[in-house]
């Protein structure tokens, strides 16, 4: 027992000093099934959700053999090389870095990936071998959700750094043709933020919160908070985070439906022999609709919650 | 200062011993017995099954389960589950005295859980609805062109099939919702979309341009929207019975109207002639 306990706190040890090339070594593919290789950057629990659901989806026609760099780093230029060696079919990268290690330099084997922030730094349309879901959430998702629980609300706000204005006017002008009004302010500081918000408030039947690191601080989301809920404006959010803490509805991501979403884009990749430019960067679809009932209350509102995925209190 | 107790047990005699020990453990046997009698006698679990229901907010809707069903019956314990493959492992534990099924369901294990309707959920006065698989692609015309296509839909996959002639070809992307359904359509990622009628009108209030795009090529059959039953494990019929009864007051009911409206249900209706129409 003793000597048991002993070697599984070395094999543990060892285990930790791995560097991920080294654990990869260990591993090789069966004959048969077509392969997929899965490589995920860190042990959170929304990309093990995608992993699960793509592999549920593929299980009967695909094995699988999956790395997680768990945040560990060391010795990832190498990784190109270990993973050419596994020879697989398909990669499917999970999170930033696990995109980042490979993209560019693997670029005969298609290249799924999902789970990764601002994926263009990485110029996936460059090498023709690349094809995922981003995590861009169609405004037109957003307010068709809203909407389609708070009825005709169609004046929103939204406070943007200059970085998100072009996109912004973008979609201001494709969602006119659904009767959405978007009235955008433009400001680089988080400070700046109560009077961009005072001076378009009367133009406003709700304000649209975008993940703008420029223009969201703790300070300036709990002012949006407060001044929504005085000004009986409703707080739409990109995470229910914020809506736990008192913004009133939020649109994020279904991270089972990205892993239905892959699993189609890899059949697309092996069966339909698509290549991954044609199969292209895909939208969110799925949703993850939550609500704030005390701040549904304050705003004096009261909807239907058939289809909410979360009600904080 | 003597002790008393301890002053008593001295006094006894060994027989005396034995036959207060067998007394003891005689009454505790019977208090077991009692009580498992009781908890037996007294259990009543309610399980609600329906794929096609408001799922995604389970915690909130087993609380609001619980409270209406309690406040009929403080031994009433309402379980809310979400996959198929989780109900058939549960069902032998938990043993439910009453459920409430999804109809497609019902109809596939009503003879081996014995079920027996009491009642079916209304929907503006309506106990069926319909789905409709649409596209926006114009050289769609029948479900046979879906061969190798992206369908979205909200529904189990298996549960999709049952609706749209059983096997087929198509790549089904699973969603939470009808609205992400008309989503993946609207921006390309889905060549047709499995819905309800009620979605479709939604969201043609919501993206008039779009709408007029979209174009119906099948109709499933009606689907009848769920049922309170009784299963296999009921014991207590007169329960069931007397449970139907306050199910018939849910709209009026404080506690009721919150849980029916959670299901996205009006009413329920115990009309004979309506149980007997589900297949």
């Amino acid at each position: 027992m003793r000597i048991q306990i002993i070697s599984s706190i070395i094999s543990l040890l060892f285990l930790s000093c791995q560097t991920p090339t080294r654990m990869l070594e260990g591993m090789k593919f069966q004959p048969g099934k077509k392969k997929i290789f899965i490589l995920v950057s860190e042990q959170i629990s929304s990309f093990e959700v995608v992993k699960k659901s793509f592999m549920d989806e593929g299980k009967n026609d695909y094995q699988f053999l999956s790395l997680n760099l768990d945040g560990n780093y060391d010795g990832i230029d190498q990784l190109p090389a270990q993973v050419k060696k596994l020879n697989p079919d398909l990669i499917l990268c999970i999170g930033s870095k696990s995109l980042e290690s490979l993209a560019g330099k693997v670029r005969d084997i298609p290249i799924l990936f999902a789970m990764v922030l601002d994926y263009q730094k990485f110029h996936p349309e460059k090498y023709g071998n690349i094809a995922g879901v981003s995590l861009n959430i169609p405004p037109e998702t957003v307010f068709y959700n809203f909407k389609n629980y708070f009825g005709e609300i169609n004046n929103y706000g939204v406070i943007s750094s200059r970085d998100y204005i072009q996109t912004l006017k973008e979609n201001k002008e494709r969602l006119s043709n659904a009767n959405i009004n978007l009235t955008i302010n433009e400001t680089n500081s988080p400070e700046d933020v109560p009077t961009k918000y005072e001076s378009m408030k009367k133009y406003i039947q709700a304000l649209w919160m975008i993940p703008d690191p420029k223009v969201i601080s703790e300070e300036s989301f709990l002012f949006l908070v407060d001044s929504t809920i005085s000004d009986k404006k409703s707080f739409i959010v990109y995470s229910e985070q914020f809506v736990k803490a008192g913004a009133l509805f939020s649109t994020s991501p279904n991270y089972a439906t990205i892993g239905s979403q892959l699993a189609i884009k890899s059949q697309q990749i092996l069966e339909d022999k698509q290549k991954p430019s044609q199969v292209g960067i895909s939208p969110i679809i799925g949703t993850f609709l939550t609500i704030n009932k005390t701040t549904m209350k304050k705003l004096g509102l009261n909807i239907r919650m058939d289809g909410i995925d979360q009600i904080f209190e | 200062m003597q002790y008393p107790n301890r002053f008593f047990f001295i006094e006894l005699r060994q027989e005396d011993i034995k036959m207060f020990q067998l007394k003891s453990y005689i009454k505790i046997i019977i208090a077991i017995l009692l009580l498992n009698f009781s908890a037996y006698a007294e259990e009543f679990n309610i399980i609600y099954f329906d794929p096609d229901g408001n799922l995604r907010n389970i915690t909130s809707l087993q609380s609001e389960g619980n409270k209406y069903f309690q406040s009929f019956s403080p031994d009433i314990n309402f379980y809310v589950i979400a996959s198929e493959q989780i109900l058939n492992t549960e069902m032998e534990r938990l043993k439910p005295q009453f459920m409430i099924v999804q109809s497609l369901y019902y109809s596939r294990q009503k003879t081996s859980l014995a079920y027996k309707p009491y009642f079916i959920f209304l929907t503006k006065d309506n106990y069926f609805y319909h789905k409709k698989i649409i596209t926006m692609n114009p050289e769609i015309k029948t479900l046979e062109e879906l061969d190798k296509k992206v369908v979205a839909s909200a529904l189990p996959k298996e549960i999709t099939k049952e609706l749209t002639g059983g096997e087929r070809n198509w790549k089904i992307l699973t969603v939470p919702k009808d609205m992400d359904a008309l989503m993946a359509l609207k921006f390309k990622q889905a060549d047709a979309a499995l819905v309800a009628e009620n979605s479709l009108e939604s969201f043609k209030k919501l993206d008039p341009t779009d709408s007029q795009s979209i174009i119906p090529i099948f109709t499933t059959k009606s689907i009848f929207l769920p049922l309170g039953v009784s299963t296999k494990y009921t014991t207590n019929k007169e329960m069931v019975t007397k449970l139907t009864e306050f199910m018939k007051k849910i709209k009026t009911d404080a506690n009721g109207s919150s849980f029916i409206k959670m299901m996205n249900f009006d009413d329920i209706s115990d009309n004979k002639k309506t149980l007997g129409m589900v297949p």
